[in-house]
């Protein structure tokens, strides 16, 4: 409810 | 420090420095976040029950635990991965196939065009050997660059086309892909050289200061008189004939234009779509930007920010540089680390053949690397370019903008402090407010489209 996360590092 | 928190035209933004995932937030999560370590959720109640419902500090502590659960939030540090190898290839040289110019540029770093040193063109026999010096130093890679600089590289077409001719011939027995860029001050540009360009896909770095008389104050002709005319005309049509496609146009912004942000929006009004300003670099001289303007140029950014999210909603956008931030995917952490490559993956080759870091290192003769006919030399400083990288320079490796910025540029760090481990302060100050401005950006256009 508070936040959300926009986005889905350590993943030539 | 391993997040990074702010407020930006009304949205409050943590990133998670090292898993790179942007986070909007409510205020109350904002605040909470001054006292949340992870671990502490004792203090965090304690902290705000009087300013918030106990009920709703459990919520959002709920909430920040299972962001920890999936390493969203307070992720570990990340370090050099062990395929960062020892042993870096070359991936591209800035060919220096003229030290003349046709302009007198108030701040060029190439002092006008010859870097401090005599005028002089690039055979064709040196531009040969620096596009064999790329091939026989890349290794198993397939993809490899080079730029076409000067000075002004037109001023000598001949050895821009022979390495041209010279280039794809080697592609096809060698397998390499060479992509070309040219930057030019856009002086020489016509017809015949634009469909030249073209026929060859040569992307282009094209000069434009922004107003009339930015551009002409700083970028006078040789007799002094301004050029802002002649070079809209012809970057008009060269863009023009390329269907406005494969193009920057970048400009300088100076102490004389601390209100750069019209500029920028001057040239998007003039149609053109892909642009850069960057910061001038210089001291003790009446244009060079100063601490002191760090704030104004700080509105500036914001107020750039601002009118590239009403354009972009009207289905007038353009596409500015430092906007431009991948959040899904971006480059690995090998490349975040060795950041543009200069000194040890990327290298500038002057019209005589002799191999300096980069283009803003040529003159610095401590610099010199070596030349195009018998290699590297000095085996002592591309090591060292190789190990500045942000995990091993005090100052980067507890900034927040570690990732996104690779260090900065190791020829400012040098030339304003003669340490490449000690980065140019006003740099950093502008690199981190470019990226807050496009991660707000990236940020509230994912939620716009309800990504």
């Amino acid at each position: 409810k508070h936040i959300i996360t926009v986005n889905k590092l350590q993943e030539e | 420090m391993n997040i990074h928190k702010f407020y930006l035209n009304g949205l409050y933004i943590i990133l998670d420095i090292n898993s790179g995932a942007v986070h909007v937030v409510d205020k109350m999560v904002y605040d909470m976040m001054d006292v949340f370590d992870g671990s502490n959720d004792e203090a965090v109640l304690s902290a705000f029950s009087g300013q918030y419902l106990a009920e709703e500090v459990a919520e959002v502590l709920s909430e920040l635990h299972q962001l920890i659960d999936e390493n969203k939030l307070f992720s570990k540090m990340v370090e050099v991965p062990l395929h960062f190898s020892q042993k870096p290839l070359v991936k591209s040289v800035c060919l220096h196939v003229a030290h003349d110019c046709n302009l007198r540029c108030n701040y060029c770093f190439a002092g006008t065009g010859d870097f401090g040193h005599t005028r002089g063109l690039m055979s064709k026999e040196v531009a040969e050997r620096a596009v064999e010096f790329i091939i026989e130093n890349s290794g198993p890679r397939i993809n490899s660059e080079i730029d076409f600089f000067g000075g002004e590289p037109l001023m000598n077409m001949d050895t821009v086309r022979h390495a041209v001719s010279y280039i794809r011939r080697r592609e096809t027995e060698t397998g390499k892909k060479f992509k070309l860029t040219l930057t030019t001050n856009g002086v020489l540009l016509n017809d015949e050289i634009n469909q030249y360009l073209n026929d060859n896909n040569i992307s282009l770095v094209l000069s434009l200061d922004g107003r009339r008389e930015v551009h002409d104050n700083m970028r006078p002709f040789v007799n002094g008189a301004g050029s802002y005319d002649m070079i809209l005309k012809n970057v008009t049509k060269t863009i023009d004939s390329r269907n406005g496609q494969n193009y920057y146009l970048r400009g300088t912004f100076t102490a004389h234009n601390l209100d750069f942000a019209a500029d920028v929006l001057d040239i998007a009004d003039k149609g053109f779509t892909q642009l850069s300003v960057e910061p001038v670099v210089a001291e003790d001289c009446d244009y060079a930007l100063t601490e002191e303007h760090l704030p104004q140029l700080f509105a500036q950014y914001d107020a750039l920010a601002q009118a590239y999210l009403e354009r972009k909603r009207k289905g007038q956008g353009f596409e500015f540089f430092h906007f431009n931030l991948d959040l899904d995917n971006g480059p690995c952490v090998a490349k975040r680390l060795s950041g543009c490559g200069a000194g040890h993956e990327y290298f500038a080759v002057t019209p005589e053949g002799d191999l300096y870091p980069c283009h803003q290192f040529v003159g610095r003769e401590e610099f010199l690397l070596g030349d195009v006919f018998e290699g590297v030399k000095n085996t002592q400083l591309p090591d060292q370019f190789r190990q500045s990288h942000v995990l091993n320079k005090a100052e980067c490796r507890d900034c927040w903008a570690r990732f996104y910025c690779s260090g900065g540029c190791h020829a400012n760090a040098d030339l304003f402090n003669k340490d490449i481990n000690i980065p140019y302060k006003i740099g950093c100050e502008l690199q981190k407010k470019r990226l807050e401005c496009a991660l707000m950006i990236q940020a509230l256009l994912a939620l716009e489209s309800g990504k």
